[in-house]
């Protein structure tokens, strides 16, 4: 499991979480995944393309960034593959009610530098 | 031995583990499954596992011979002998004959009992116990809350809670709420360890009731709605919490039910080619303050089996490296029932063998309930 940032412009940040998402490790991502998303950057776009496997604490710790991303005046996207099984984790938890959610990065990205 | 010739010497070369200097660890016999999980016996020297005394380890499990096995010491090996017991002493699925190594992390099975052989610093033994109790005496707490299997009237159950070493945040009840009204629900709290048990326990506090003051416990939208309302993550430690709530009218055989960001439980009716998935999408309970649950309802015939059950039913790593999911699991459901054993056993023991998994890394929870 690994997560890695790219600052796209002024405005963009993608994070990029690959690996498997669940209880070993999830501890460390979901602080470097607080902390990244909250640089001041208007949009911050979650690279979930090369996860391989989500667990549910995972999406508790997108979900408590989306909300500081939130707090601070910015905004969360996430970008997954349609037909995953991170996208079925995803969806069966609602998480889309909350934030936005692309199978492009490009389409993520643009959305976010919208913002 | 007295086919030796004289003058030859056995001599037996210390293969296990290497000692250095300030080195404190010592051997250890974990229960990581069955009623007496937790419980951390140190080696000495050998002693010997039953169901009775004289056995110096006594497990309360029918399954288990009064000597079962002996387990020993020596020379920094561990050595497992069935001492002829009914059902057997396994490693790795395999039943022992004779006497085999259990190597340090390898697991042994008797009855419904798995024990782990642990090498282990006594220091940082000591530093976990207090932690590893109160882990345990959450579990037992949430154990107690859970309602016993029903073995007749109109709604039959029976349920498996197979926690994981860390606790996970399952919990599930029933009840009748009138005559003709049965409640069925399941939570999952996301998280493990003590918190997200507390958590579990307060939530399920609330689902027991059958009345509550402005709230129709009939509705299970109503009942999401108020426990979304009443557990905001923000004010809950960031604790978020998957529920699946139903509520079958018994004299209409109709079942309403929603999910709030539970994956689906499952209907086997008799004749049914596959097992329905009950599912609504909503919100998972805690993150969004003020949402409005949907429902929706399901037809109950004569004889037909609801299965709810926890992400840790399916979410498992196999022992050959695979990564389960929820459609490897849910045709188990439509497999013939086994005389004598409980369903939710049975779909235990049946991902159990397909997974190579005798303990999972989450909770394993399923309720099976049959309408009759």
């Amino acid at each position: 499991m690994s997560i890695s940032y790219v600052d796209v412009g002024e405005q963009v940040r993608r994070i990029v979480i690959s690996g498997r998402l669940d209880v070993e490790g999830t501890d460390s991502v979901a602080a470097q995944l607080e902390q990244l998303s909250q640089a001041p950057k208007k949009g911050v776009v979650v690279d979930l393309t090369a996860l391989k496997f989500l667990a549910s604490i995972g999406i508790r710790a997108l979900i408590s960034s989306a909300k500081a991303v939130k707090q601070r005046g910015g905004r969360m996207f996430l970008v997954v593959d349609e037909g995953s099984t991170v996208m079925m984790s995803i969806k069966a938890t609602g998480i889309d009610k909350l934030v936005p959610i692309f199978d492009d990065t490009d389409d993520a990205e643009k959305a976010a530098a919208a913002a | 031995m007295s086919d030796e010739e004289p003058g030859t010497r056995t001599v037996i070369t210390r293969t296990g583990s290497p000692r250095v200097a300030g080195d404190d660890r010592a051997h250890y016999l974990v229960v990581v499954e069955g009623a007496e999980r937790g419980r951390r016996i140190e080696l000495a020297s050998s002693l010997v596992i039953g169901r009775e005394e004289p056995a110096s380890v006594v497990v309360a499990d029918s399954e288990v011979s009064r000597k079962h096995c002996k387990v020993a010491l020596i020379m920094g090996e561990v050595f497992l002998t069935d001492l002829g017991s009914s059902n057997g002493t396994f490693v790795g699925g395999q039943r022992v004959t004779g006497s085999k190594i259990v190597a340090p992390g390898e697991r042994f099975t008797i009855g419904g009992h798995v024990f782990e052989h642990e090498w282990r610093s006594r220091k940082e033994v000591e530093a976990t116990r207090d932690l590893d109790s109160d882990i345990a005496k959450a579990g037992r707490y949430i154990r107690a809350l859970l309602p016993p299997p029903v073995a007749d009237g109109p709604v039959r159950t029976d349920w498996v809670l197979q926690p994981s070493a860390r606790l996970g945040g399952d919990a599930f009840g029933y009840h009748l709420i009138d005559e003709r009204t049965f409640a069925i629900y399941l939570l999952d709290v996301t998280g493990h360890g003590a918190d997200a048990a507390m958590h579990a326990v307060s939530v399920i506090n609330v689902l027991r009731q059958t009345t509550l003051p402005g709230v129709d416990v009939r509705d299970p939208a109503r009942m999401a709605r108020y426990v979304n309302d009443l557990f905001p993550m923000e004010r809950h430690g960031n604790m978020l919490a998957s529920l699946w709530y139903g509520v079958c009218d018994l004299a209409t055989r109709t079942l309403t039910f929603t999910s709030a960001g539970h994956h689906p439980a499952y209907l086997v009716a008799p004749g049914s080619q596959s097992p329905a998935p009950l599912d609504v999408g909503n919100v998972i309970i805690g993150m969004v303050p003020g949402h409005d649950f949907r429902t929706a309802q399901v037809a109950v015939p004569p004889g037909s089996s609801l299965y709810l059950f926890s992400d840790g039913a399916y979410e498992i790593a196999t022992s050959d490296g695979r990564q389960w999911g929820i459609d490897d699991l849910v045709p188990l459901f439509s497999l013939p029932r086994q005389p004598g054993k409980g369903e939710s056993q049975r779909v235990l023991e049946a991902v159990s063998a397909r997974t190579g998994r005798q303990s999972f890394e989450d909770d394993f929870t399923l309720v099976v309930a049959t309408f009759t």
